[in-house]
């Protein structure tokens, strides 16, 4: 209880209900314009949070990231564009449902499933909580690193059609990780006796190169959109009172999203490929999927809605960032001496609880927000994009040079902006260079942590952690093969697929 | 019902990109590059096991990099040549992949000038700049471009103190208006 009270009294600060605000609004905006998307926005304003008091950034960030899957939905409804990637699917029903003149209930739908989601991995989380503290500290080196390689594998696999490409992206992330002087022995590793890269790849100047520059290259080369947006008619309020009547689909949809948000290298992008077809099966009218059906659009507006929070347990518990959004604020964390893992749980649990509240509190002021202010966001998403391209690259400026006042640094974020554009241009994922270089760097220094109690390699999963963990590994692989294997074999079948 | 599942399957489906052979080609090519580098570039340490070299870990990471490249250019090469859907020089794309290199040089642009001009001004001329590069010709548009590089200056500089040195420009100034430039703009 007086846990709770601290947590309320932190959160009764000005500068916690501004940034709740901030990312809240900021987070609905950024969702909604298609191309933003929160990487790009969390990338740009992650140096300037390291000014702020850590519970103040992480909630602002942590607003952004929800509140934007809200607002992603907008345009995936009425225009037929996701506005983050993760309201792909949304785009099946949500807009179907438009073409059918529902675009009020289809919004008020999403926005119903998306707090329900959202609300749910808040409680789960909160439930999860004294086990994770219990569980938390039991994890030593050996067990965390193996956490960590089940990361590497599945952000590998989980890339289903782009496998190679994606391991080949997340060990560039490692490699990048390596370069500098290392830590132990205090040996230059890939520096070619220049000083700028002594002290290596600073993570964010590569994020905001990778996901802000080149979306604005991107926008900028690219052509705007021409879109007309009918203001939309119809009560926002009436899509609670409709998801009750489907609680069992946003049920296991939420669940879905939280079960994937915690695992770490999922992401946030899968879990309504899960849910989806889940609904689907569970459904009396499954021929109505892809043609406007309800169902459909709260299967996967409450699994990605379920992931932001449910993403922040491995990253609390081990340290371990599960996608690239939540590998971004580990910075904030390192930059306050704060370090995420076991002990947290034990030695700060009122910031824990404060952002717990933050999570919750972030969730109800976004469905407000949106229920009342939906016709005036349609402005947004008719922003130019070569316009947003020109703004986007100005802010990355900031992102960059405010770090260090480096040249050298923006001149690599630049190189990483033209990386990242190619990529993008051959729709090949960014995501595994991101959690190649968190996780490697973790990895690295549990796996040196680890040695001294290693005398043979199998003592990597002597312990039943780990040893769990390895088993869970060699699963997933088996896994994957035999997908590939009846993929494979399916086309052989029907040459025509 | 089949119907439906392939078409959310669809999202996920990853279609043949022009170009994606001589990426992997040339992350290949930088891959065996960065191999042949780490004797020169990492220390072997003499007495101490292979486990505890610092060349082990980044060792582990090139062999791990150069293994997918080498399998992703296999299965881009044969990709292409079972689908002979793009050429292995898509000479157009590749022209493509050199056109933000203008907007790169803007970047560097930007860069150089704010430590002379200082943030608002630079801000100020290189947000409206690209917006005309861009097309846009119209004063609303020009306007616009100007508040939001004014609003980021705000924003950033004055409210939320990110360290962005003042220009030597202001140097020039008289005292009372440098000190507020340098301090807020």
């Amino acid at each position: 209880m007086e846990i709770f009270l601290s947590a309320l009294e932190t959160l009764w600060r000005l500068d916690v209900i501004l940034a709740l605000l901030v990312g809240a609004v900021g987070g609905v905006i950024i969702g909604a314009i298609p191309g933003v998307g929160p990487a790009v926005a969390i990338a740009i304003l992650l140096p300037a949070t390291f000014s702020m008091e850590p519970i103040v950034g992480l909630t602002m960030l942590l607003g952004i990231y929800g509140a934007s899957m809200y607002g992603g939905a907008i345009p995936a409804i009425l225009i037929n564009t996701p506005g983050t990637p993760v309201n792909a699917l949304t785009t099946y029903d949500g807009h179907a449902m438009t073409r059918q003149g529902q675009a009020g209930r289809a919004l008020s739908l999403a926005y119903s499933a998306s707090f329900f989601g959202g609300i749910f991995s808040v409680i789960c989380l909160v439930i999860l909580s004294p086990y994770i503290a219990k569980v938390a500290p039991l994890f030593g080196s050996r067990d965390i690193l193996m956490a960590a390689l089940l990361g590497v594998i599945l952000v590998v696999i989980a890339h289903r059609g782009q496998t190679f490409a994606a391991g080949m992206l997340v060990f560039f992330g490692m490699f990048l990780d390596t370069v500098g002087m290392e830590s132990v022995r205090y040996t230059k590793r890939f520096t070619f006796d220049q000083s700028w890269l002594l002290s290596g790849f600073d993570l964010i100047v590569v994020l905001l190169g990778l996901f802000a520059l080149s979306q604005a290259f991107v926008l900028l080369v690219g052509r705007d959109r021409k879109t007309q947006v009918a203001p939309v008619a119809g009560k926002l309020f009436s899509g609670m009172a409709e998801l009750f009547r489907y609680k069992r689909v946003a049920a296991c949809s939420s669940g879905f999203g939280v079960i994937m948000g915690i695992i770490p290298g999922v992401g946030e992008f899968l879990p309504q490929f899960f849910s989806y077809p889940l609904a689907q099966n569970l459904s009396k009218e499954p021929q109505r999927f892809g043609h406007g059906s309800p169902e459909g659009l709260i299967a996967s507006e409450s699994a990605n809605n379920a992931v932001p929070a449910a993403a922040m347990i491995p990253l609390l518990a081990l340290g371990i960032p599960g996608e690239a959004l939540t590998a971004m604020m580990l910075s904030v964390f390192y930059v306050h001496s704060i370090i995420p893992g076991p002990a947290l749980f034990q030695t700060q649990p009122d910031f824990l609880v404060t952002l717990y509240l933050c999570l919750f509190l972030v969730n109800i002021l976004v469905l407000v927000v949106l229920m009342m202010t939906t016709n005036t966001l349609l402005k947004v998403i008719n922003v130019p994009g070569r316009f947003l391209g020109a703004c986007i690259l100005v802010l990355s400026f900031v992102g960059v040079y405010s770090l260090r006042n480096s040249i050298i640094d923006c001149a690599v974020c630049a190189v990483f902006g033209l990386i990242g554009y190619i990529l993008k241009r051959l729709k090949l994922p960014l995501v595994p260079i991101i959690l190649g270089m968190v996780l490697g760097g973790i990895m690295e220094q549990r796996f040196r942590a680890s040695l001294a109690r290693i005398e043979t390699p199998l003592d990597f999963i002597n312990r039943p952690i780990s040893g769990t963990i390895f088993a869970i590994i060699i699963i997933a692989l088996i896994a994957h093969c035999v997908a590939l294997i009846r993929a494979r074999n399916k086309r052989l079948l029907n040459p025509g697929i | 019902m089949a119907q439906k599942q392939s078409d959310a399957s669809g999202v996920l489906a990853v279609e043949e990109q022009p170009g994606e052979a001589i990426f992997a080609l040339a992350v290949c090519v930088a891959s065996a590059a960065l191999v042949l580098q780490i004797d020169d570039q990492t220390k072997w340490l003499e007495g101490s096991s292979l486990l505890v070299q610092p060349r082990f870990w980044p060792s582990l990471c090139l062999a791990g990099f150069s293994i997918f490249a080498l399998c992703h250019l296999l299965s881009s090469v044969a990709r292409q040549v079972r689908s002979g859907k793009y050429g292995f020089f898509p000479w157009a794309e590749l022209a493509n992949w050199a056109q933000p290199m203008e907007y790169a040089l803007y970047f560097m642009g930007y860069v150089f000038l704010v430590p002379q001009l200082g943030y608002l001004p630079t801000t100020l001329l290189v947000l409206p700049a690209l917006t005309l590069r861009s097309g846009y010709r119209k004063g609303r548009v020009l306007l616009a471009a100007a508040a939001v590089g004014l609003c980021t200056v705000l924003v950033f500089k004055s409210f939320l103190q990110v360290r962005i040195p003042g220009g030597h420009f202001y140097e020039l100034l008289p005292d009372g208006l440098r000190n507020v430039l340098i301090l807020y703009f």
